[in-house]
């Protein structure tokens, strides 16, 4: 067996030949982002080969232009190892928004910094996605725009609720609470700031700017701003404008503009990752999490809004619900005589995540073990696996995904569809409008489209359109950081998307109740 | 009348029980409700004629707080309420405290039913039971919505709580009951 030296983001690694370059980066901890599940298609590993770079593979002649192949680019996840290489990391490797929904691209990263660069020591930023759940942390080379390390940590205020509401409820409580929660996440991050100076082998000094992008609700609390407003309706941020501030312990902060109440800084962020306020055509983010955000560009007007999907997709209120651990159910099939069940890592089965409570609805739809309306019948070639009372479905020994459950999901992927539908009937167009779909966030890259799709989640388009772009946020918070363009990019997109509230539009209970129905079989 | 609680009454009941035990879900609920609306909204007229004043059964004023502009289920609420004989008065969503006595107080309310959505805005249904007290209006108040929960009610001084739009017309017609019957 022979070996093969990788030089990547400063490290040397040893790989055995044959082995996919994005395993081999991700194992030696130069991370690459693999969303679409190193199928090819969404772009987010795409690395630059320094000298003679291997032949494109049929992926790369796909997803890539002339000119990005000529200049060394490749998909890392398709690039199978058989000789020494020297690859750069690009940062956020883009979707290819631009070409999914236009047919052109303009591919690479603009590093263009806002911030004067030191002479003689090296510029340093920080990018952050501050989630309600987790905290992602990047550090990148200003002048030449190479990720140097990232981290993702717990937010700390979780120890006052999981989600955002507790929190701002917890915030408004008193002064000395919200000022409580503000230490709690600076504490955490400048911690995860010194670990990444560490592992990049940089001086803290030489980090000299930061981006922060989040939920309207993080943004705030991170930053000390009020958050009264924001908390009753009609749930107005204090600071919609970009704002910079300088807190202890941090390089200045550059804080992304927020949009409205529900859709934040972080929505921004992953729209001007997508680039959905360049070029023509018609595409819609969706970023789809216990607070879903959505973004829909047509004709040069983006509409925004956000709907409130709950913790079903994470496994929460679904009564044998886990996160994608060993042990639960990813993918389930129906094969046209029985379902066909598929378990991380072999283990017996213990629950269902989210993928696979999206993969098992659409299967019972498909066998016909569930109807249209969410109701359970014992009917189809899988009718035994219907328990005796009618009400819950055997998935695998001890696994059930019960009447309940289905009604749970129903919720979740109907407040996401009323969200997009909303959006459509706004900007006047139907489903058979859009170029393209594109998830952004975690879940969105490990569902599958097919399946999303089928359960009326999404429109029914065709499942080619539907691409996931990753963590969408955190990239658009490190385009920002390289570039003074992108941040005024990310203050117009704010500035000109109109936000449709939902909740108040009269049409959206019908919206609502059509999408909480999975689509009628033909 | 015949009419009324031979098959409506029975059907909506039917209704209830389906979405009770997870058979039927929401849109199925919507719609039979609305098409309960319907049909009653034909027969009051010969319901009037036939017997002045049975056709309701008590007064209920319905809300979704202060600082709260979700309303989906406090709507279903009140075409259930509605399609059990209620006279509902709907005063809407992100309704002030004052206003909620206010009219409550000006209309006679049986039971007043409040909903909250957020756990933000859910206090506002503490300082609505408070100011009754404070008044000395003597109303019982009714929570729900998904931010709260039956232990949150009891805490805050709720006559009851419904998880569910069934519950809330369940608990709805038990202190309506309750009140209109005489205290031994």
């Amino acid at each position: 067996m022979s070996l093969h030296r990788i030089e990547a983001a400063g490290r040397t690694l040893s790989v055995e030949t044959g082995t996919k370059l994005s395993l081999a980066l991700n194992a030696g901890e130069v991370f690459v982002e693999t969303p679409c599940g190193s199928r090819g298609y969404c772009r987010k590993c795409v690395v630059k080969v320094l000298g003679a770079a291997p032949a494109p593979t049929p992926a790369d002649l796909e997803q890539l232009t002339e000119a990005e192949l000529a200049h060394g680019f490749r998909l890392s996840c398709q690039l199978a190892v058989t000789a020494d290489l020297a690859v750069s990391i690009v940062p956020a490797a883009m979707p290819d928004v631009k070409k999914a929904a236009m047919g052109r691209l303009t591919g690479e990263v603009e590093i263009d910094p806002w911030v004067a660069l030191s002479a003689g020591a090296r510029s340093i930023g920080l990018a952050l996605d501050v989630g309600t759940t987790s905290v992602v942390g990047a550090l990148l080379d200003l002048a030449t725009g190479e990720e140097l390390a990232a981290q993702s940590i717990a937010n700390p205020q979780g120890v006052h609720g999981a989600d955002l509401m507790s929190r701002l409820s917890y915030a408004t409580t008193s002064e000395a609470n919200a000022r409580e929660l503000q230490r709690l996440v600076l504490d955490a991050v400048r911690q995860m700031l010194s670990g990444l100076c560490r592992k990049a082998r940089v001086q803290p000094s030489e980090v000299v700017a930061a981006t922060l992008a989040g939920n309207t609700a993080m943004h705030h609390l991170f930053l000390g701003l009020p958050v009264e407003d924001l908390a009753l309706a009609p749930y107005v941020p204090s600071v919609t404008d970009g704002y910079e501030c300088q807190l202890p312990g941090l390089p200045p902060i550059y804080a992304l503009p927020n949009i409205a109440g529900f859709v934040g800084a972080d929505a921004v962020a992953a729209g001007i990752a997508a680039g959905i306020d360049e070029g023509e055509g018609t595409f819609l983010v969706v970023d789809i999490g216990t607070n879903g955000e959505m973004l829909l560009r047509h004709r040069g007007v983006v509409h925004a809004c956000s709907a409130p999907a709950g913790p079903a997709f994470e496994g929460g209120e679904i009564s044998q619900g886990m996160r994608a651990n060993p042990g639960a159910i990813e993918t389930v099939s129906f094969d046209g005589a029985d379902l066909q069940i598929g378990v991380i890592r072999g283990h017996a089965a213990r629950g269902i995540c989210g993928s696979g409570l999206l993969d098992a609805v659409a299967s019972l739809l498909d066998s016909r073990l569930l109807d249209w309306t969410g109701r359970l019948r014992p009917q189809g070639p899988a009718a035994a696996r219907l328990t005796p009372d009618g009400m819950a479905v055997e998935l695998a020994p001890g696994v059930r995904l019960t009447q309940k459950d289905v009604r749970a999901l129903q919720l979740a992927k109907g407040a996401i569809r009323s969200g997009v539908d909303m959006l459509l009937q706004v900007a006047g167009i139907g489903a058979a409008d859009l170029d393209a779909i594109l998830l952004a966030g975690a879940f969105g890259n490990y569902l599958r489209r097919e399946s999303a799709i089928a359960i009326g989640m999404l429109p029914g388009v065709a499942p080619e359109r539907v691409r996931p772009i990753g963590n969408a946020a955190a990239a658009g918070a490190k385009l920002v950081l390289l570039s003074k363009g992108v941040r005024a990019r990310a203050e117009a997109l704010a500035r000109t998307a109109t936000h449709v509230d939902l909740a108040r539009h009269p049409d959206f209970e019908e919206v609502f109740m059509d999408a909480l129905n999975f689509p009628r079989r033909k | 009348m015949d009419l009324l609680n031979a098959y409506m009454i029975p059907a909506i009941e039917e209704v209830g029980r389906l979405f009770g035990e997870g058979i039927y879900f929401l849109p199925q609920l919507m719609l039979s409700a609305a098409a309960m609306k319907k049909a009653f909204a034909r027969l009051k007229p010969e319901i009037q004629k036939a017997k002045a004043g049975t056709a309701e059964i008590g007064t209920i004023v319905i809300a979704t707080v202060q600082g709260d502009i979700h309303d989906i289920g406090k709507n279903i609420v009140g075409v259930l309420l509605e399609n059990y004989g209620f006279n509902v008065i709907d005063l809407g969503r992100d309704v002030k405290n004052e206003v909620v006595f206010e009219e409550a107080r000006k209309v006679g309310a049986d039971i007043v039913g409040l909903s909250a959505l957020m756990t933000t805005t859910m206090p506002q249904m503490k300082r609505v039971i408070e100011m009754f007290a404070r008044e000395g209006f003597d109303c019982p108040v009714l929570v729900g919505g998904a931010a709260t929960t039956r232990s949150f009610a009891a805490q805050i001084g709720a006559r009851g709580y419904g998880k569910d739009a069934q519950e809330a017309v369940a608990i709805a017609l038990k202190v309506l009951q309750e009140r209109k019957a005489p205290v031994l």
